[in-house]
């Protein structure tokens, strides 16, 4: 992704996300069209440049000084993504549940996304959800056609605070709004994480990564990623499943997350596997629920390569649901028993 | 004094923006619907213009790139009790500049002032336009690209190619607008926001009937749901609008009959809305503009 801060007056020139003049300039300092201002890094909402400070009543309904329609009074919000003080103001507005999605490289944490972003894009999500809004279009859009990736090589070691529209991919928030049918007051705002698989490795390998997910006190919910294909590869299983136990014991342990905490197991890309749990995957439950957490599973296939049997988006919604929905059980409950076998723990994990 | 109220054109390139404000021209003109006209404006030659187009048996061309216009119309209506006046003002410019504001999330002084309580907004998007990008979809997405777990990296080149989908700029439009109107006018305020299916002729007639709403229902879910769940924060209405009731440039039939028919040219095309709970066919062309003007149906002009 080229970085270039500036604006170009050519009104189709896209020098500033791809780094080509439209007039072939080698240099943008030869180019009478660039310049570097109109970049300021703003919060959503906030936003004038002189515009609240002008005397004219915004009453007379003055029309647009068309000539000089390149110079920015307002930049709106980046789109791609949200700093934690982008989420900050939407939180302020009114109450948003974040979710934590966690897990490793390619685990399926970006499909996740991608998935949900997609029903919410073709209706999918009808009959008991509606659309509602995102300050993170954009974003949602390049990630589902894989054109938003991670840079290769180091990346961001905290979350990013604000987010602008040169900024390459970046530890921060997705925003999804909701409305919610047949429920008092409706509009569900979620605030999903988007971290790299990395932060999860770094995790289990040192505590001091812990101060990276102290978001994780004001989250909602945690839906852990767990990819079912390597929990059904016998070399790769073993491995898988000490992982996930260490990263479940550092989240208790070392982050201190609360144990109340909703989390949800969703194994993805189960469509590969015929909608099945994988084997190994009752260890990993039966850890967690060791340590205090009362997950949910939810089986998943966010894009199904058998969309014949399994439709994809599967599991995508009910992950979010179970979080939304999720109850905390009274002290006096015993946690839902997990079974060797379970078909579909969202549905076992209703308490009497 | 008449008070100045603007309209503001929003769509992108080849929308029907500059067709549409053409033919409000004629509209007016003509006297004939809720906007009538109160004098003639001092600056016709833009409008007039592409009314001779119109008027000639062509479509106007779309607004060149660079070229920004602005038209202010001096107007009334008959409202319940009373005769208001008021200019309409009409800043028409090429869709690459709102394409542009979605790109670079940011736009001029002179867009930041048109935003007032007396301000209403037009949101276009026209039937089969080639410029209309198709959100991606699950079968897009299986057959097209593999699954995400699979796709190759996006070179660079494609990613320069890559047009967002049309519901995806014009909801990120719709909230842009709200974030705009509640900085300069007030976080309660609802702004009139008409969403303007362009080309309405060009429907099938059977989807004609199920009204333009659900034609965005069809094509657009996402807006539509949009507009559907923010009722609180917008004022929105859905009009199916054809300036002259055919195809122009691909219809020969049409266009002979819409040239040396007995219906005047200037009385053609149609509106289909819902404004009082039923779906109708009107044929006052000059509805959207008045109902984002608040000066539909006997609605009192807001003092300014």
């Amino acid at each position: 992704m080229v970085m270039i801060t500036g604006v170009c007056d050519k009104s189709d020139c896209t020098v500033t996300e791809t780094g080509k003049c439209l007039e072939l300039h080698g240099e943008l300092t030869d180019c009478p069209h660039f310049g570097t201002h109109g970049t300021r890094p703003l919060a959503p909402g906030s936003t004038e440049v002189g515009a609240e400070d002008d005397d004219e009543s915004p009453a007379t309904g003055r029309d647009p000084d068309v000539s000089t329609p390149h110079s920015p009074a307002r930049q709106f919000h980046a789109g791609i993504e949200l700093g934690t003080s982008d989420a900050a103001e939407i939180m302020r507005s009114r109450y948003t549940h974040v979710i934590a999605i966690l897990g490793p490289t390619n685990a399926g944490k970006t499909c996740l996304l991608s998935s949900l972003y997609l029903m919410a894009s073709r209706g999918d999500l009808h009959p008991r959800h509606s659309f509602a809004g995102s300050m993170s279009l954009q974003g949602f859009e390049d990630r589902a056609r894989r054109l938003r990736r991670w840079t290769k090589g180091v990346l961001p070691d905290k979350l990013s605070e604000h987010t602008i529209l040169s900024d390459p991919r970046s530890p921060a928030f997705m925003h999804l709004a909701l409305q919610a049918w047949g429920v008092q007051g409706g509009r569900i705002d979620l605030l999903l994480s988007d971290l790299p698989g990395e932060w999860s490795t770094n995790l289990i390998d040192r505590a001091d990564a812990a101060a990276r997910f102290a978001f994780l006190k004001r989250a909602d919910g945690i839906i852990f990623v767990i990819e079912s294909q390597r929990l059904r590869s016998n070399t790769e299983r073993h491995n898988e499943i000490q992982r996930a136990k260490l990263m479940l014991q550092r989240l208790a342990q070392t982050v201190s997350v609360n144990r109340d905490l909703p989390l949800v197991f969703l194994i993805s890309k189960c469509d590969v596997g015929g909608m099945e749990v994988p084997r190994g995957f009752d260890r990993i439950e039966s850890h967690a629920v060791s340590l205090g957490f009362k997950p949910v599973t939810i089986l998943a296939a966010a894009f199904s390569r058998e969309p014949a049997l399994v439709r994809s988006g599967t599991g995508v919604m009910e992950a979010v649901e179970a979080i939304l929905n999720y109850e905390i059980a009274p002290p006096d409950v015993t946690p839902p028993r997990h079974s060797a076998n379970p078909t579909r723990s969202f549905a076992r994990f209703q308490l009497a | 004094m008449a008070a100045s109220q603007s309209v503001l054109l929003i769509g992108g390139p080849d929308a029907g923006k500059t067709n549409f404000v053409t033919r409000i021209w004629l509209a007016i003109d003509e006297s004939k619907g809720s906007l009538r006209s109160d004098g003639l404006p001092d600056d016709l030659e833009y409008v007039q213009d592409g009314a001779e187009k119109l008027l000639g048996g062509d479509f106007v061309a779309r607004t060149s790139r660079e070229v920004h216009h602005h038209i202010e119309i001096p107007v009334q209506a008959s409202g319940r009790a009373q005769v208001r006046h008021a200019k309409l003002v009409v800043p028409d410019c090429s869709g690459e500049e709102w394409m542009k504001i979605y790109r670079l999330r940011e736009w001029s002084a002179g867009w930041e002032e048109a935003i007032s309580e007396l301000c209403g907004c037009l949101l276009f998007v026209r039937v089969d336009s080639d410029q209309n990008v198709a959100a991606l979809d699950w079968i897009t997405c299986e057959r097209l690209f593999g699954t995400p777990a699979i796709l190759p990296d996006i070179s660079g080149d494609e990613s320069e190619d890559f047009k967002p989908p049309t519901q995806v700029v014009l909801t990120d439009w719709l909230q842009c607008l709200r974030r705009a109107f509640t900085s300069r006018v007030g976080g309660s305020f609802r702004p009139r926001i008409g969403i303007v299916v362009a080309a309405w002729d060009s429907v099938p007639a059977e989807q004609q009937a199920a009204g333009p709403e659900a034609y965005l229902e069809s094509n657009y879910p996402m807006l539509m749901q949009f507009i559907r769940t923010n009722a609180k924060h917008f004022n929105f209405a859905v009009f199916g609008v054809s300036i002259v009731g055919g195809d122009l440039e691909n219809a020969p039939d049409f266009r002979r009959d819409y040239l040396n028919g007995e219906q005047d040219p200037a009385d053609r095309g149609y509106v289909w809305h819902s404004l009082d709970g039923r779906l109708v066919q009107a044929y006052d062309l000059t509805l959207p503009v008045a109902w984002a003007m608040a000066l539909e149906l006997g609605h009192q002009v807001p003092s300014g």
